[in-house]
């Protein structure tokens, strides 16, 4: 497998604060990769300094072989690699398929998009049903679904979705993640960057671990969910299965307010 | 706060003093002070026009229409009956404030461009009386020979003398812009124009605060008008047309809008341009090159000159923008345990039968369900299921269709989300909503705001018991950030925090205004599960203080591990309601909601 994104020594930040300091990390074509960490670790500004919107200091991007680090966003996205924004960012007030329409913005190709909308509309049927509904009246796990559809539709290399599992209940972000293999299955390649660490070390190859702006850990996502180091900081701690941090959590109800 | 920062305001103050006591010093003769009297009259007006447009996000566009107000009270109070100058000036303001009253009142509840073309509309009403009432006004020639001015019998009629009072008064409204931009009114202001949702959440009266710096810019405006007319001696419609208006909104914006001297920043910049302008005979060029100019400096300073002379001063005084804090343990013991109230186990807040409808869709349909006082009850069920519907029914923000909803045994369902607020229900939201043109503690102190009582006059006037009551806003607000565990933020800006300081910052917000319960939205949406167990200690420390609350959670760990009472929604409708063993085990929320995986 060849690396399809690959960033090499990135350093950036905002104006004179520093954010990502030497962050080296691959995606392969055809892979799930996973980046976790705390809130503020870096893990959004990793995602817009590749999308283009925050500028390099220091290191070089590359996607599909070419180097990214000072090319605008739209030639980005024209390259086929797409961000799927933290909080979906939908148009609100249009109606599903109009933001579907939206994201195949940058194709010229009629006949294409219409396939591609039937296409979509397979993958997720909710979205069919709701066509002609402005996004704004979707829940939130529809809203997740059409922003990735949204993404889809222009026929991206690859995807970059920034905390997809944000605000939906448990039913919906294991629908969303069996979207994500789905994605895979069909030749995608996706980076994913998520708080709910669990789940998207549960679907992904690989992973990597920001803290502080730096990559602190990667490997197989199989081996991360076992890193003692990892399980402390991002899964609740060591056995921190779902019934462990509930238990933790009653037990201090326990002491604080005693019963 | 460094003591750099605070040598702020009392340095602006004096250097303007020094500017304006030493201008006709330097520049002697009746031309430049009357060209200084102008600019001080128009100062004067456009202090109440930056807290409206600028603190308040009300843009009107014809407030020229209160200096016709005060300049026809004026000309006509004292060339047709005589009246004292100064007496006549108080009858405009007055006029103009009850003129601004009585229209602010109806509209500022509508939100978009209304007052805008109102008071355009108003401008044009104005102009057209003063052209057509001729007997009142003189029409187009006007009222001529408006004496000097002077303030019952006592004369101000040196030129000297009547520039150096009317940049008195102008000061005077520069104070009265200070004053009230450091207390709670003009937090609230800022919170209006960053978040109306989040501003009613701790019970700020959008709409009281907006009338109030409409009716107060009125009767600035109205000053301005008299104090010209006088210096004028005469008063026609074309005085303060709706050129000036557009001047007084172009001095507004290249002096700043977000600071009080903006307004009088502009003033004397525009002025002192027109003149120029004049003395090179080059009048026709007038607007292009003001226009041109209001550009440029809105391109090369975006605060406009106040807020360039603001982060000059910064940058010179070494006063640096701190970055991220740091995190410290919060203190349980920061905040008192909640006093008074119901006892535990007596029903807080009871929702009954509460129905609402978008369409034909049935979001929450006839849900009923009781809160305890003193316990943890969480709100679940699947996306789209209608719990944030139901949690913005409780909080005033959308109205039901049917049903109640009784907070200590009153009905609270008919209340603006301020006034619901008001009675001590504070609030968390989902998707922060945070004031981001405030500092940390501001926003927090911001949480205060029902708890205090100071009103615009107190305000306006710094009356002692305003700077007492400040002192204990910012008390409680950093004991409120300590309990959270963000000491040490105070002074930073929300935007430079991580998200989870940010929603820890939303928490201190709502404990400041120490509330007898407290909703949260998706607290730990956004949060790992480390910062999760955290978060679930806070909520904890929070009841442990004696305080209710009512969250709506998808994070079933922190659900099962807190909740006293759990309620489960699907599709609109209640369809458990429960303790967490008892929900965990219930078949038809493990179908629509946690799925096998969860109970294994």
């Amino acid at each position: 497998m060849s690396a399809l994104l690959e960033l090499e020594n990135v350093s950036s930040g905002y104006g004179r604060t520093p954010v990502l300091h030497d962050v080296t990390l691959e995606v392969a074509r055809g892979e799930i990769v996973a980046l976790i960490g705390a809130n503020g670790a870096g893990k959004s500004t990793l995602l817009n300094t590749v999308m283009g919107m925050v500028a390099l200091s220091g290191g070089d991007i590359r996607f599909d072989g070419r180097s990214i680090a000072r090319a605008p966003t739209p030639v980005i996205v024209r390259g086929g690699l797409v961000q799927v924004p933290e909080r979906r960012q939908l148009f609100g007030a249009m109606t599903v398929e109009e933001n579907l329409r939206l994201g195949a913005y940058v194709r010229t190709d009629r006949a294409g998009v219409a396939a591609s909308l039937e296409e979509q509309f397979a993958q997720f049927p909710i979205l069919r049903e709701r066509r002609r509904q402005a996004s704004q009246t979707l829940s939130g796990g529809e809203q997740q679904m059409l922003a990735i559809a949204r993404a889809m539709m222009s026929q991206p290399k690859m995807l970059l979705l920034d905390e997809p599992s944000l605000g939906l209940a448990p039913l919906m972000v294991a629908r969303i993640m069996e979207q994500i293999v789905a994605l895979r299955a069909a030749g995608g390649t996706v980076l994913i960057v998520e708080q709910n660490a669990r789940a998207a070390l549960d679907v992904a190859d690989r992973g990597y671990v920001l803290e502080n702006g730096r990559v602190t850990v990667s490997g197989k996502a199989s081996s991360l969910l076992t890193d003692p180091a990892v399980q402390d900081a991002y899964l609740g701690g060591q056995g921190g299965s779902i019934r462990a941090i509930e238990e933790r959590i009653r037990a201090k109800r326990k002491a604080i307010l005693g019963r | 706060m460094s003591t750099v920062a605070s040598w702020k305001r009392p340095l602006a103050f004096a250097a303007a003093l020094v500017a304006v006591a030493v201008y006709p010093l330097i520049s002697p003769g009746s031309y430049p002070i009357g060209v200084g009297t102008v600019a001080g009259a128009m100062a004067a007006g456009t202090v109440g026009f930056v807290l409206l447009l600028g603190y308040a996000h009300q843009l009107a566009f014809g407030q020229a229409g209160f200096l016709m107000i005060g300049g026809y009270t004026s000309a006509i109070l004292c060339v047709t009956y005589g009246w004292d100058p100064f007496l006549a000036l108080v009858v405009g303001i007055l006029l103009s404030m009850a003129l601004a009253y009585v229209i602010a009142r109806p509209i500022l509840k509508l939100r978009g461009f209304v007052l805008a073309m109102v008071s355009l509309a108003i401008q044009l009403v104005l102009i057209v009386l003063a052209l057509e009432a001729v007997s009142i006004t003189g029409g187009a020639l006007g009222t001529q020979g408006v004496p000097k001015f002077s303030i019952f019998g006592l004369p101000l009629g040196g030129d000297l003398v009547f520039y150096y009072f009317v940049w008195v008064v102008a000061f005077i409204c520069v104070g009265i812009g200070l004053n009230i931009d450091r207390s709670r009114i003009g937090r609230a202001l800022k919170a209006i124009a960053a978040s109306e949702t989040a501003a009613g959440s701790v019970g700020i009266d959008i709409v009281k605060h907006k009338v109030q710096m409409f009716v107060i810019s009125a009767g600035m405006a109205s000053v301005a008008g008299s104090l010209g007319v006088h210096y004028l001696r005469a008063m026609d419609p074309n005085v303060y047309g709706f050129a000036y208006s557009l001047n007084l909104l172009t001095a507004v914006i290249i002096g700043g809008l977000t600071s009080v001297w903006g307004g009088a920043l502009g003033a004397t910049a525009i002025t002192a341009i027109r003149e120029l302008l004049r003395s090179l005979s080059l009048p026709l060029w007038e607007a292009v090159i003001m226009g041109t100019l209001t550009v440029v400096v809105l391109l090369a300073f975006p605060g406009g000159l106040a807020g360039a002379i603001g982060a000059l001063y910064d940058r010179l005084a070494g006063r640096e923008r701190k970055g991220r804090s740091i995190a410290v343990e919060p203190d349980p013991s920061a905040l008192p345990p909640l006093e008074g109230g119901p006892s535990p186990g007596e029903i807080m807040l009871e929702v009954e039968g509460v129905e609402r409808a978008f369409g034909n869709l049935r979001a929450v349909n006839k849900v009923s369900f009781k809160v305890a006082t003193g316990s943890i009850t969480a709100l679940i069920g699947p996306n789209g299921a209608g719990k944030t519907t139901l949690f913005n029914l409780i909080g005033g923000y959308q109205p039901l269709d049917d049903g109640t909803v009784r907070f200590l045994g009153e009905p609270i369902e008919k209340l603006l989300p301020s006034e619901i607020a008001e009675r001590g229900i504070g609030r968390t939201f989902q998707n922060l909503h945070l004031f981001p043109n405030m500092t940390v503690l501001e926003n927090v102190m911001c949480g205060r705001h029902r708890l205090n009582s100071a009103g615009i006059l107190a305000i306006s006037a710094r009356l002692p018991r305003v700077a007492v009551e400040e002192e204990e806003s910012r008390r409680a607000a950093r004991a409120a950030l300590a309990f959270v565990g963000l000491q040490g933020a105070e002074e930073t800006y929300p935007t430079a925090l991580s998200f989870g300081h940010q929603r820890l910052v939303e928490v201190a917000r709502a404990m400041a205004s120490s509330p007898t319960l407290l909703l949260m939205d998706e607290p730990a949406s956004g949060l790992n599960d480390t910062e999760t167990e955290r978060l679930a200690e806070l909520i904890l420390r929070i009841a442990a203080l004696g305080v209710t609350v009512l969250l709506v959670e998808h994070d079933m760990r922190l659900v099962m591990g807190l909740a006293d009472q759990i309620v489960v929604m699907h599709h609109g409708e209640k369809i458990a309601d429960d303790s967490a063993d008892v929900v965990r085990a219930h078949p038809a929320v493990i179908a629509a909601y946690l799925g096998q995986e969860a109970v294994a």
